[in-house]
């Protein structure tokens, strides 16, 4: 991404305006509810792995554990509109608060780990919090899951037709892009770089490690549970292997780094590639077929786009532009700019 | 202004420093030297808070350091350089010093501007736009030197920053370490260069093997026989 260059400014609004009415446009052109309902899927894909990234990509933390935040927002807006009649718009709220905070606790646990000791710490995390989505079956009903009443209405989060849903998962990954922007422009933007790139010259020049890193953290975790609120009231049934199952956790993971980890627009963009191959293949050819052939293709990718399929853009557009120089376009795309 | 009492560094037996003591005073400059592996920068880690010593006490302005941690310590007011260069590689260089003016409680706006006033007076500013990482050695010594200032210490520590810099770069900085000097920057350098330091330090620290041997004007410390021996390898009395 060339925030902040003037030139880069001028191309993204160039491109930003046409495809921000594309995609407000996008129901009322795909009525079929397999493909917009993919659409949507690639949405929340998209939210999550850029709420992942701020985590991952901005402050180094690579988690294998974002499900349990993802679980968090699921289990309590569903809980709280099951038990007490709060509106899952509310819930969501209250759902980011608690995973919020168990994001800050966690950041400040696992702050001093670093590498492959942070993300086994993140898994077993994760997989504390999957093991209590499926053994606390009094508030849970454990594997049984829990439905929501179809009919909620719009006050309620649920809607009959998934167009809706469009709209919101549309605002979800607005809102954690946004906050990615706004992250990366402010002080903790500044310093989660420094702290990445070196953390004792950081330290020495009065970046607080601890601070930071629980900020990221807890930032990350609340946007995680907004897209659990919301896959709660889309699919309008939640259990743990839809929510707090390990592999949510890697897919979040995979969708960010395919797509560019550390960049602002890469880990949406993974969305918009991982995520049809995978549902694509699975209606194809369905079961061990499709995700063997899923798996083949995702290392073709990684090898192909060391840097994340948005370095790979941002190669061929400065390979374009350059007059396709084969070689002077590829400098400089490397860095996780 | 920094008063460190009988610090001591035990590295798994291996004792660093052993037994340190001595002072900076307000607006001085203390030449820190010492041959290669005396405990220089181990010393200078005490100061910073990047090493916590086995014993003793630092005391920056009449306060304990001992339960703060380096970037408390960058808050208060002590800044350093690493003699191996730690330049945020990824950002440019204004975006280097910029962090640095943040943790002054500036904007992110404010400090840009505090960034490039600073690589400005380090004669750095045509070279604000480029990724540190592509920088040489000598510009990355300097850089260091500017995202220290930009934090707005009182007192400076410098490790060995004209290391490998020629005679005009080293004259340059000197005159930049007196005008900081006499804005009343307090400084304590580690330096190999002895023309330079010697010219430059009011008083300066001989340490060898962990111990200070020396301590006391440039002049008189060049004449301590321990020191002679040290530096010259030369035993002036049988041993």
């Amino acid at each position: 991404m060339s925030l902040g260059q003037p030139n880069g400014l001028r191309w993204s609004l160039v491109v930003a305006l046409p495809v921000a009415v594309a995609l407000l446009a996008i129901p009322a052109v795909v009525t079929d509810v397999f493909w917009l309902g993919l659409g949507i899927t690639v949405l929340m894909w998209a939210a999550l792995a850029t709420a992942w990234n701020i985590s991952a990509g901005l402050a180094g933390g690579l988690s294998l554990g974002h499900a349990a935040y993802f679980g968090v927002g699921a289990y309590t807006a569903t809980l709280l509109f099951l038990r007490l009649g709060v509106s899952p718009w509310l819930g969501l709220l209250v759902g980011a608060a608690l995973a919020g905070a168990l994001g800050a606790a966690i950041g400040a646990i696992t702050f001093r780990l670093r590498g492959p000791f942070f993300v086994l710490a993140t898994l077993a995390f994760g997989i504390v919090v999957h093991i209590a989505a499926v053994n606390w079956r009094e508030l849970t009903r454990g594997a049984a899951g829990l439905l929501l009443p179809f009919g909620g209405g719009a006050q309620n989060m649920l809607f009959a037709g998934i167009a809706p849903y469009w709209y919101i998962g549309l605002g979800l990954l607005a809102l954690t892009l946004g906050v990615t922007v706004a992250i990366r422009r402010s002080q903790l933007g500044y310093y989660l770089v420094a702290l990445r790139e070196d953390e004792d010259a950081a330290r020495a020049l009065g970046v607080r490690v601890v601070r930071c890193k629980v900020a990221a953290s807890a930032i990350s975790a609340a946007l995680t549970a907004c897209g659990g609120a919301f896959y709660a009231t889309y699919i309008q049934y939640i259990d743990p292997s839809s929510t707090t199952q390990f592999e949510i956790s890697v897919q979040i993971a995979l969708v960010a780094i395919v797509g560019g980890l550390g960049t602002t627009l890469g880990p949406a963009l993974g969305a918009v590639v991982v995520v049809p191959l995978g549902e694509i293949l699975r209606a194809w050819l369905g079961g061990g077929p499709a995700l063997m052939l899923y798996a083949l293709m995702l290392i073709v990718i990684v090898l192909a786009a060391p840097y994340g399929v948005l370095g790979l853009l941002q190669r061929l557009v400065a390979r374009l532009r350059s007059g396709r120089g084969p070689r002077g376009a590829a400098q400089g795309s490397g860095g996780r700019a | 202004m920094l008063e460190v009492r009988g610090v001591t560094v035990d590295f798994h037996g291996l004792r660093a420093v052993d037994d340190a003591s001595f002072r900076v005073d307000e607006g001085r400059i203390a030449g820190l030297i010492g041959p290669n592996g005396a405990g220089k920068t181990t010393l200078f880690n005490t100061v910073s808070g990047m090493i916590k010593p086995s014993a003793g006490s630092v005391r920056f302005e009449g306060r304990d350091l001992a339960r703060l941690d380096p970037a408390d310590r960058s808050r208060l007011g002590i800044g350093r350089t690493f003699q191996i260069v730690k330049p945020f590689g990824g950002l440019s260089v204004r975006d280097n010093v910029l962090v640095g003016a943040l943790t002054r409680g500036q904007s992110v706006g404010e400090a840009r501007r505090t960034a490039e006033a600073t690589l400005e007076r380090l004669d750095m500013a045509r070279l604000a736009d480029v990724r540190a990482a592509s920088l040489p050695l000598a510009l990355r010594k300097r850089l260091e030197l500017a995202r220290a200032l930009a934090t707005g210490p009182r007192l400076l520590l410098l490790d060995e920053i004209m290391g490998g810099l020629n005679p005009t770069e080293v004259n340059e900085t000197l005159a930049l370490i007196r005008a900081l000097n006499a804005e009343g920057l307090t400084l304590l350098i580690i330096e190999h260069n002895m023309h330079a330091i010697m010219q430059i330090a009011e008083t300066v620290l001989v340490l060898n093997q962990g111990r200070i041997i020396a301590q006391g004007p440039p002049a008189a410390v060049t004449r301590d026989p321990q020191v002679i021996a040290v530096y010259l390898g030369v035993p002036l009395e049988p041993a």
